[in-house]
């Protein structure tokens, strides 16, 4: 009967895990990312989605910016270090850094594939192209049930980024334009005078 | 105490037991409004993206997320000055949203303006709307909970 149970679990767990090596394969050779995303909040009670859109720039080691350009700017900057945010180009002096921080480190772990280093902190499942990602801690998924990514065919890139909450409302962060190996520009990560998104994509646009 | 501590205590315990008195409020529009917020705390600054829906029959509901999208406060207040949380706050006690939000909600009504500043001894807030969708919102907002 073991011997049963072991032959139906065993193909799936290994089947579950090459994707994920896939992934973090595809990725282990990306030294930088460039996308664009819209974010969508769906709450039940409002009949569309609340829309904003933004960039999404990653740099290896750990750097990271997540900046909203519509319909407010806002830029939120982290390394393993610190994180910063400015609003309206004003520098925040942040509650509760460390949350964002670990947030942040997260994301960069999430679109650099390293999903294994998420595993003190969610139970992580894969699917077909997709990958979910269940919170361990009660607390947590009290406020965040599960985040849900969606992977290209190949599971060389994230997607679709969904975090479904208890009560049915969820946010989708559309990734879109992404483009890889790019060169950013001196002050991109800068966390005291962010170089402009503009700035940065006139550097990108003249990169080969 | 770390300060991080003594703040999350201070927004748990809220600095004020005494709830407010009921005031009617008078809606002139109906819209719904994005707003992005810079709340001060004793020198530290949390963002909140707000999302006001107004309505001059049904009165206003506020749905307030922080940066991370969750739901810090979801408040309903009826015209004649009655408050209703929606859905409990992970982080913020009923008193501060009772005393701090609703009033902050308040004020923003009856001015209408595209910013607004609110400076007291226990807070700041930076206020500005980023979009208004006029027009008539779903009752299903306004309606009370049983």
């Amino acid at each position: 009967m073991r011997t049963l149970l072991l032959l139906l679990v065993l193909p799936g767990a290994l089947w579950a895990d090459q994707p994920l090596e896939q992934l973090q394969r595809g990725m282990a050779a990306v030294r930088s990312v460039y996308l664009e995303f819209t974010q969508e909040r769906h709450l039940s009670l409002f009949t569309e989605p609340l829309q904003s859109e933004g960039v999404m720039l990653i740099e290896k080691p750990d750097r990271i910016r997540w900046e909203t350009t519509a319909p407010f700017r806002s830029i939120l900057l982290g390394d393993h270090k610190s994180v910063a945010q400015f609003e309206e180009g004003k520098k925040l002096n942040l509650g509760f850094p460390q949350m964002l921080q670990r947030v942040m480190e997260q994301m960069t772990l999430m679109h650099q594939g390293k999903l294994d280093a998420l595993t003190a902190d969610y139970t992580i499942t894969v699917s077909t192209n997709r990958i979910v990602l269940v919170p361990k801690d009660a607390n947590i998924r009290g406020m965040l049930e599960a985040i849900e990514m969606q992977m290209t065919p190949e599971f060389q890139a994230v997607r679709e980024i969904v975090m479904k909450e208890p009560g049915g409302d969820f946010t989708r962060i559309i990734m879109h334009n992404e483009r890889r190996d790019v060169t950013f520009p001196p002050g991109t990560f800068d966390q005291s005078k962010p170089l402009p998104l503009a700035d940065v994509k006139k550097a990108l646009s003249h990169a080969p | 105490m770390r300060l991080e501590t003594i703040l999350l205590l201070l927004l748990l315990t809220g600095c004020a037991t005494v709830p407010p008195p009921r005031k009617p409020v008078r809606v002139t529009t109906n819209a719904l409004l994005t707003h992005r917020a810079v709340l001060t705390i004793h020198g530290r600054q949390f963002t909140f993206t707000g999302y006001l829906a107004l309505s001059e029959t049904n009165g206003l509901r506020l749905i307030m997320t922080s940066a991370l999208g969750q739901v810090m406060a979801d408040v309903l207040v009826k015209p004649d000055g009655a408050v209703y949380l929606m859905r409990p706050s992970p982080v913020l006690r009923r008193e501060w949203i009772e005393r701090y939000v609703v009033s902050d909600m308040r004020r923003y009504v009856e001015f209408l303006t595209p910013t607004l500043s609110i400076n007291d001894r226990h807070h700041t807030l930076e206020l500005r709307t980023v979009e208004t969708k006029p027009g008539p919102q779903p009752a299903k907002l306004f309606e009370v909970p049983r």
